[in-house]
């Protein structure tokens, strides 16, 4: 059950007031194909918590879940995306998805293993005129809150390879921002889940702070 | 000295005590009157309260006395020694001897010294005669005169004496007290005179207020003074100062009308004095200042008042609080609130003139000001009594205005509401508390998500409730009430009736579908008639612009001067169009949720979805118009260049493109009504299958006789629905003729005839059941349920023979397209061979035979377009045909145009005839793919396809088993339908386990096996008979497993999932910098600021405009200057 909140107008005699919005968050992308979108469920509350208790930033206590056609997609600006399996969207929403990030959005896509193929075969529909660029350690999305001097931290095995990170910049800015072979999600989630140590789980906690509060800033600029 | 001598000697002596004894005799009443005199002096002097104490003058006067007698001593020792000389004397006695003066005198200054020349027998002689002549007399005569005198005086003071005495005497008697005191004076006359030890003096009323312009009495309690002086100094005044006598130790003094402060004190003749008093004037007690400031509890959110003075009457929400605080005019002793009981409600605190207090009233009335000020007196004005109406915080209400009843729940699983909630003093929050409960019963935790309000008084809240994320599945309802907390610090809650959301049945989803369908097919039939509207309104604004054109130009006017209504025609045209695509869109997603929907119900009938699927193909297909989307670009931009002439000419091409647009809707309409049809179809049967399902469960339970009147009352309902059911298959006989499905429609005709036969023997069972006759009740309801059970495969008959008669329709069209397309093909290729060297002439006749193969084709394409409409079209056949239609009109063109080539015109007739043989080789494939069922194994979509059929297959299991909650079957009854459900379960199983044997499904999902063993272990509970809430649940989880396992096949490539694996070591590769573009710095840098000082304002911001936009790269190549 999702609150929508439309509207609220005040009853005759009170003073007219607007029920604020909830706060900035951070929403989960729900897409179809067969893929777990719903994977690591503790993963984002947890995050959004070390948001909130480390910056500052008034993040919302629980993320949201948003479909590309959901009108309610433009009022995110961090959409995360995650999951194992099959990610395939349709027309409409691979246009939905472009005019959100080329309208100001950004897309964190943490591969969980098992969506890179896909998405990247989606990703290059959704900008085939761009293409995912890997992102440098000197990045300032490693170092604008915690320093990451070796770039994206490694959080879990899964064929061995080195965590990268990827992007697409539309207009100089980044509008998508893909994990790959780190399984940040899987660090933010609850201790004991995948039994990740605490520093491994600090490591991917600040790597997710850094990447909201360069988002935040992107958004600001 | 002779005896003689000595004899005369002595005689004088004798005269000379004599005299002196009487001297002394009189001197003593002298003395006596003069200490009586002194005494009279003393009385005289003395006060009424006799002598002071500390005074002299008793003492003075014992010294007058003493001095008087002293100085009668003296008198009487110089009077001795003067009057009673022996001259003196000599010539007293003698006087009084009668001797010649000088004879005694003579004789004794013979007898004491010869003189020279005396003879001294002469002498002896004289002096014996001389003491002869004395002889014989006594003293008294000798003392002659001198004795008389002193006689005289003693009798003189005698009397004197006597007189004084008496009078002293007098006095005494008459005035005894002031004589007593007169005479302890004198008589202790040191006593007298030792300084007084006064009492202090007092001084009344010393410091004192009083009110201004009054008297002050001022006491002086002043014992043993006789006088005191007051010295004051009122304020602003010089110093004075009065001397007051003392009267009976006290004085006093009367300061009049005191209007200033004034000090004063008492002095003593001595110089000592009192201490500084002050009189201070006041004015009456009133109270300068009352301030009362009200505090309003924290959830009211009312902001707090302030009153200074006389307070009006307060209606105060319970809890507010007062803080009272004021001055007065003087120090006060007290200040209170006074109930009408005479109570003191509130005792404020007073310092000085000051006073405070702070009241949270709890009782509502009128209150009276008490002041008092230091000495007691009331104040003179009192402020007006504070009238108090506690007003109580009331309970919040809340109310959901939308649904507002109980309703079902949309196909798209979220509800609208409409929450009106209002509390007086504010809200604090809303939430709304929704819970599933199964169609088994099963109620599951409540979820409550709410909002805060921040204590907004009232809120229209707008949420929606979206469930579709609950998994809900036929027959569940979804209870909800909405919930409001007001601001009060007890949170006072207000809730909502509770609503119920119920969740269509298997057969209500059906005829959901069913509905939608329709309502998409009417919306398409206005869609297209909006369309062909659009179409000849533009059209004709396109004509009657240029029409206008001519006429400028004829004029001599500029045609391209924008016109503004033409404009506004113009972008109205634009946005109604935008519109409909708008709509086309709506319709689009509506299907999707459709979609999703049954198939998350397990109502996915594979038809169904194939039959959705196909319009949201259709449907994209008009989304998807590039053409049209073209047409209005260019007319937006047009409209934003301002550009008249290619405005109305993108007009007309728009125009053109409505035209097709509606056309093409218009095909699309004929599908949509056909799946209407079809799914109408599809939901009759699917109620006529429940319909003779239930019958057979309620003739078992009749037969088992538990409970005559329930069963009879289950056979009335279930006798309603066939009676209904009857009404949707007349409906569905109608639609079918008009479809002109004929022979579905005589098979849904006998379907009916076996349904109504089902509903009169419902009718009788029911009938029987109440007459208490079970078994007859039982075996009719048996009937009953074998004929609806026919008329359900009946109905199904005639569903699969109408779609066998639709494909066949089909192939039997697509095959025609074939031959005729071939034909056509042949007689091109024949056509080619005349051209060849054939003269124009000739070339001109043969732009007749074209035409009739341009018309050839075009019947091809309308019959095609008739013959697969019931089955959707064939849309890229149908491209391909116009595609050849194409070919045709160029081959046409070029025989038309004298200056092409003879080999053009072969290559333009070559191409004809590849693309009609590409028609036919596509209307030959297309036919025999329609006919040949997907392909089989366990891969790719079929195995799809299988994982949704076995989900669908659970998901009706689970509905069928909602369908037996209800009815409260018996305990046969009920163990004959788990049999029956066993069966099915244990089919489920045994499929899944099939599936999972298959080598292309082991690879999609590895826990088939584990799927297959959990619909065992279920086949064997209800094969128990054990149907409680947990088998119940484990089917539902089971069915959901297999949907999320189903749609994880739909899935391109799949990945296997790992366990969770710490990282390795791994070496990171080289990362190629990022570009400064990608860094988001600008491609173009901006001019430096010396260079843009140089130029004006406006020109400066034209630049820096120009390079935003060219580092954009909204700036064409071209717009470099």
């Amino acid at each position: 059950m999702n609150w929508i909140l439309l509207a609220i107008a005040v009853a005759a005699g009170a003073e007219a007031r607007t029920v604020p919005a909830d706060s900035i968050g951070i929403a989960r992308l729900q897409y179809d194909g067969g893929g777990d979108w719903y994977a690591n469920p503790s993963s984002l509350p947890n995050l959004l918590a070390a948001i909130r208790e480390r910056t500052g930033v008034p993040v919302a206590v629980r993320e949201r879940n948003v479909r590309p056609l959901d009108p309610a997609l433009s009022d995110n600006p961090y959409l995360y995306m995650t999951g194992h399996g099959n990610v395939r969207f349709t027309a409409t929403e691979r246009d939905a998805l472009r005019r959100y990030l080329v309208g100001g959005g950004f897309l964190h896509v943490d591969d969980n293993y098992g969506l890179n193929e896909s998405f990247r075969r989606e990703i290059s529909e959704i900008f085939p005129d761009a293409s995912l660029t890997e992102i440098p350690s000197d990045h300032p999305v490693f170092h604008i809150f915690y320093d990451f001097p070796e770039g994206l931290p490694k959080i879990h095995e899964h064929d061995g390879a080195p965590p990268q990170a990827f992007g697409i910049f539309h207009n100089g800015r980044l509008v998508v921002f893909y994990s790959y072979e780190s399984d940040l999600g899987d660090g933010w989630e609850d201790e004991g889940v995948h039994e990740d140590s605490s520093a491994v789980r600090e490591q991917a906690l600040r790597m997710g702070v850094n990447l909201f509060l360069y988002v935040l800033g992107q958004a600001a600029s | 000295m002779s005896p003689s001598a000595r004899q005369l000697s002595e005689r004088v002596a004798g005269v000379r005590d004599h005299l002196r004894r009487r001297a002394a005799l009189a001197v003593t009443p002298w003395v006596v009157t003069g200490v009586v005199w002194v005494l009279l002096l003393a009385w005289l002097t003395v006060g009424s309260d006799g002598w002071r104490q500390g005074s002299n003058v008793p003492a003075l006067f014992d010294a007058l006395m003493i001095l008087w007698v002293v100085l009668g001593l003296i008198v009487v020792w110089l009077g001795v020694r003067r009057w009673f000389g022996e001259v003196p004397l000599a010539r007293a006695i003698e006087r009084a001897a009668g001797l010649h003066p000088g004879t005694v005198r003579g004789s004794l200054e013979l007898s004491r010294d010869l003189p020279v020349g005396v003879s001294g027998s002469l002498a002896a002689r004289a002096v014996a005669r001389t003491a002869s002549d004395l002889g014989g007399r006594d003293a008294e005569d000798l003392s002659g005169e001198l004795g008389r005198t002193v006689g005289l005086w003693t009798r003189r003071g005698l009397i004197a004496a006597s007189v004084s005495f008496l009078v002293l005497a007098a006095l005494g008697i008459s005035t005894p007290d002031r004589t007593a005191k007169v005479w302890a004076g004198v008589s202790s006359p040191i006593r007298t005179m030792i300084d007084p030890v006064f009492p202090a003096i007092v001084v009344t009323p010393g410091d004192i207020e009083v009110l201004r312009g009054t008297d002050v009495p001022v006491r002086i309690e002043a014992s043993g003074r006789f006088e005191v002086a007051l010295s004051w100094q009122a304020a602003g005044d010089v110093a004075r100062s009065q001397l007051l006598n003392v009267d009976q130790g006290r004085a006093t003094h009367v300061f009049e009308a005191v209007t200033a402060t004034t000090e004063y004190r008492v002095e003593l003749p001595d110089g000592s004095g009192t201490a500084t008093y002050t009189i201070v004037p006041i004015d009456p007690l009133f109270v300068s200042d009352l301030v009362i400031e009200v505090t309003y509890p924290p959830h009211t959110g009312i902001a707090s008042d302030e009153y200074r003075g006389d307070a009006p009457p307060l209606r105060l929400p319970v809890g507010s609080r007062l803080d009272i605080q004021g001055a007065a005019s003087r120090p006060l002793a007290g200040v209170s609130l006074i109930d009408s009981a005479g109570n003191a409600t509130l005792t404020m605190d007073v310092d000085g003139v000051d006073f405070a207090g702070t009241w949270t009233p709890s009782v509502e009335g009128l209150f009276d000001w008490a002041f008092r000020d230091v000495t007691g007196a009331p104040a003179e004005l009192q402020p007006e009594p504070l009238e108090i109406d506690l007003i109580a915080d009331s309970l919040p209400t809340v109310a959901i205005l939308l649904p507002g009843q109980d309703t079902i729940l949309p196909l798209s699983l979220q509800q609208p509401l409409v929450v009106d909630a209002r509390d007086d003093y504010g809200l604090r929050r809303v939430e709304l508390v929704a819970y599933r409960v199964t169609a088994f019963g099963d109620r599951h935790e409540p979820v409550v998500q709410g909002l805060d309000l921040e204590g907004t008084r009232g809120a229209l809240a707008r949420p929606i409730l979206d469930f579709r994320e609950w998994q809900l599945l036929p027959g569940d309802t979804v209870r909800y009430f909405a919930r409001v907390v007001d601001n009060n610090p007890r949170g006072q809650t207000a809730t909502t009736p509770e609503y119920v959301l119920r969740m269509l049945g298997a057969s209500e989803l059906d005829r959901e579908a069913e509905g939608t369908l329709e309502e998409s097919a009417a919306r398409l039939e206005e869609l297209r008639a909006e369309a062909e509207r659009l179409a000849e309104q533009n059209r004709n604004r396109s004509l009657e612009t240029a029409n206008q054109r001519n006429a400028q130009n004829g004029r001599g006017d500029d045609p391209n001067q924008p016109d503004f209504r033409q404009q506004e025609e113009l972008r109205r045209a634009l946005e109604e169009q935008a519109a409909m695509i708008d709509n086309v869109d709506s319709l689009s997603a509506r299907l999707e949720a459709l979609e999703r929907r049954m198939e998350e119900a397990g109502q996915a009938d594979p038809e169904l979805v194939a039959d959705l699927e196909e319009l949201q193909d259709l449907l994209q297909q008009l989304q998807g118009n590039e053409e049209m989307r073209e047409r209005m670009a260019e007319l937006a931009e047009a409209l934003q260049a301002e550009n008249q002439e290619q405005a109305n000419q993108s007009l007309g091409d728009l125009a053109e493109q409505q035209q097709r647009f509606s056309e093409q809707v218009g095909d699309a309409l004929e599908s949509f009504r056909r799946a209407a049809v079809e799914q109408d179809f599809r939901a009759t049967t699917s109620e006529a299958e429940e319909l003779a399902r239930l019958e057979q469960a309620l003739a078992d339970a009749l037969r088992e006789a538990d409970d005559p009147e329930l069963r009879a009352e289950q056979q009335g309902q279930l006798a309603d629905r066939a009676e209904a059911l009857d009404d949707r298959m007349e409906q569905l006989q109608e639609r079918l003729e008009q479809l002109n499905e004929q022979t579905a429609a005589s098979r849904v005709e006998e379907a009916r005839q076996a349904a109504a036969d089902a509903g009169d023997q419902m009718q009788r069972a029911e009938q029987q059941a109440r007459q208490g006759d079970a078994q007859a009740a039982g075996d009719q309801a048996q009937q009953a349920a074998d004929q609806m059970d026919q008329a359900a495969s009946q109905l199904q008959q005639a569903q699969d023979g109408m779609a066998d008669q639709t494909q066949q329709a089909a192939q039997s069209a697509l095959r025609q397209t074939a031959d005729d397309a071939l034909s056509l093909a042949r007689r091109q290729a024949e056509l080619t061979q005349r051209m060849s060297g054939a003269s124009q002439q000739e070339i001109a006749d043969m732009r007749g035979d074209m035409a009739s193969l341009q018309r050839g084709l075009q019947n091809v394409a309308e019959n095609l377009r008739a013959g697969t409409e019931a089955t959707g079209g064939t849309p890229q056949l149908s491209a391909q045909v116009g595609q050849a239609l194409q070919s045709l009109e160029q081959t046409i063109e070029a025989l038309q145009n004298s200056r092409s080539s003879p080999s053009s015109r072969a290559a333009r007739s070559e191409e004809a005839i590849g693309n009609l043989n590409q028609v036919a080789v596509m209307a030959m494939a297309t036919a025999d793919q329609m006919g040949t069922p997907s392909g089989a194994g366990a891969s790719g979509q079929d195995v799809v396809e299988q994982m949704g059929q076995l989900a669908q297959r659970q998901g009706e299991l689970l509905a069928q088993t909602g369908e037996l909650m209800p009815m409260r079957l018996g305990e046969q009854a009920m163990a004959e339908q788990l049999s029956n459900l066993s069966q099915q379960q244990q089919s489920v199983a045994q499929d899944l386990g099939d599936l999972a044997g298959d080598p292309g499904a082991d690879d999609a999902l590895g826990d088939l096996d584990e799927f297959a063993r959990e619909a065992a272990f279920l086949a064997q509970q209800l094969a128990q008979g054990r149907l409680t809430p947990e088998i119940v649940r484990e089917q539902e989880r089971l069915f959901h497993r297999l949907l999320d396992a189903g749609r994880s096949l739909e899935r391109e490539e799949f990945t296997e999932e790992r366990e969770s694996e710490a990282p390795g070591a791994f070496e990171r590769g080289d990362v190629v910098p990022l570009s400064a573009l990608q860094l988001g710095a600008m491609r173009y840098e901006l001019p430096d600021g010396e260079q843009l000082r140089r130029l004006s304002p406006a020109v400066r911001q034209l630049v820096l405009e120009y390079f935003e936009r060219l580092n954009r790269g909204d700036v064409q190549e071209g717009d470099v200057r």
